[in-house]
């Protein structure tokens, strides 16, 4: 009897220790109800493969820290800050919340073919998405929703067929408009980046969900043709940077004034300056952020100085 | 037996209490303490080490043919330093990331920091902690700054000297006349960089 009782008791005693094994802890990966909060609010959704992950519950983590950051803005001011109140609407956390809501609305996982998750007429459907990532691995978070969006302008021009995109769990998205603020995540995305940096590239991908001043029908068949619009204000695109710069040649400048990085170092310059609820490492990582964002505007001081014009904020469909 | 139920007793209550420290918290009261800026026992000085690119592998995400936004992702530091109050702090001299590994990074990179650059901000934070506290950290760093600032872009980019010129202004605020007349000759000496300064607005940042 005793024997039996102790085997029992061995035995519960393993299946208790066994249960607190798993492959993660689920603090890693479940949302804390503040997140879910934050996700909710911000009407973002995740594709079902990207449930449970880590990608998601950092995507959270850092829409939280974005909206407790105290960056009201100072008596100084400073030429670099007199943008962020007409960039973002408003010169709270709150205000940039909400730019982030209207322009980052769908997260999908970047290993994967963004492809496989289009429908038109209700079936998975082969279609060739203009300008697509090509090593999409690799890929810490690209904006997916400008090039989906023209995509759909291009089916509809064509053949009269709407797009969607399935996120699973029965979630069809019809894919109507840049902003629809599809990204895309990658293995970059991860606890190895700085939460700073993160939270930028949040701020950056949502700008190039704007398409200003709209997508002519010449563009459309550019970008049939994978050729960038001559609107390259459309999805705010990037060039190469210039003769003379550090990072000359390669495709990490903007094309245009206010364009992604220029809003990224706007955002970055305020917590360099006046985060009122940050250590000084998280100032210092924006500090480097905003000079290496402003570093890829072409005359950034120009630009900053207002002789390159207002940002515009705006996003318009197809020009009729 | 006596005993025994005992044990078993005593074995459910341990095997309980571990099974309850697995499952996830409910909804305590502040969850996101260990995020909240102000909570957050980040240990702003720990040394990271520099990352290196693993061997042979550094894929360079071609061009996008319509030139849109794609980021890759490289060898970065770790976020988080480890959260530990005692942990090393940096207290070596500062040494800027060199143009080239800047270059390489931003290859595989085109969006984010450069790891290298955010690893010399890591330092930055240490050292200016410090340089806060007391003028002799203050004079040591302020003289690495001063050489920073006035290094030709070809060795030190602009990015960096445009973090040493707003630290030395920071410090040339905090301490008033001892560095008032080094930093004016420095405003005088790299106008380039005082311009993009001044055209962030960084050199109002009031301690």
């Amino acid at each position: 009897m005793s024997r039996r009782l102790g085997f029992v008791s061995s035995c519960i005693l393993a299946l208790q220790l066994l249960a607190g094994c798993g492959p993660s802890s689920d603090t890693e990966t479940e949302l804390t109800p503040q997140e879910e909060a934050i996700v909710r609010a911000q009407g973002l959704q995740f594709a079902e493969a990207l449930e449970g992950t880590r990608e998601r519950k950092l995507v959270a983590q850092d829409l939280l820290r974005v909206s407790k950051l105290r960056i009201e803005a100072d008596e100084t001011g400073g030429l670099a800050d007199r943008w962020f109140n007409p960039i973002f609407g408003g010169d709270r956390s709150a205000d940039v919340m909400r730019y982030l809501r209207e322009r980052l609305r769908v997260v999908l996982p970047g290993d994967g073919d963004v492809s496989d998750l289009l429908r038109v007429a209700n079936r998975p459907a082969r279609i060739h998405v203009p300008g697509k990532m090509r090593e999409p691995a690799l890929l810490m978070a690209v904006n997916a929703g400008v090039n989906l969006w023209w995509t759909a302008e291009l089916l509809w021009a064509e053949k009269r067929d709407r797009l969607y995109l399935d996120l699973g769990r029965g979630r069809v998205l019809a894919v109507r408009a840049s902003r629809d603020g599809i990204i895309q995540l990658g293995a970059g995305y991860s606890d190895r980046m700085y939460r700073m940096d993160r939270m930028a590239t949040l701020i950056h991908e949502a700008r190039h969900s704007d398409c200003v001043g709209g997508l002519s029908r010449e563009d459309l068949r550019r970008v049939k043709e994978d050729q960038p619009p001559r609107n390259e204000q459309c999805g705010n695109l990037h060039a190469p940077c210039p003769e003379g710069h550090a990072f000359a040649g390669m495709p990490a400048c903007d094309a245009i004034p206010w364009g992604a990085y220029a809003v990224e170092g706007v955002y970055l310059n305020r917590v360099a300056k006046g985060c009122l609820n940050c250590k000084e490492l998280d100032r210092q990582a924006a500090l480097a952020g905003a000079a290496d964002r402003f570093s890829r505007v072409f005359e950034a001081s120009a630009l900053l100085r207002g002789q390159r014009g207002d940002p515009d904020m705006s996003s318009r469909g197809l020009i009729p | 037996m006596k005993k025994l139920l005992v044990i078993l007793f005593l074995v459910f209550v341990i095997g309980a209490a571990l099974w309850l420290r697995g499952q996830p918290s409910g909804p305590s009261p502040e969850p996101e303490a260990a995020q909240a800026p102000s909570e957050a026992p980040e240990s702003a000085g720990a040394v990271t080490p520099k990352p290196e690119p693993p061997a042979g592998e550094a894929p360079v995400p071609a061009p996008d043919a319509l030139g849109m936004p794609q980021t890759a992702w490289s060898d970065l530091p770790n976020q988080d330093p480890p959260p530990v109050d005692d942990a090393p702090r940096f207290t070596g001299a500062l040494e800027s990331p060199s143009v080239e590994s800047l270059r390489e990074e931003v290859a595989r990179n085109p969006h984010g920091t450069p790891p290298s650059l955010l690893l010399y901000a890591q330092r930055m934070a240490d050292r200016m902690e410090a340089a806060m506290q007391t003028g002799d950290e203050a004079d040591r760093l302020f003289a690495e700054l001063e050489d920073c600032v006035r290094s030709p872009t070809e060795r030190v980019t602009i990015q960096v000297q445009v973090v040493c010129y707003t630290n030395a202004g920071r410090l040339s605020r905090k301490y008033g006349g001892r560095f008032k007349e080094r930093f004016e000759n420095l405003v005088a000496s790299a106008p380039t960089v005082a311009s993009m300064v001044k055209a962030m607005g960084l050199d109002e940042i009031v301690e």
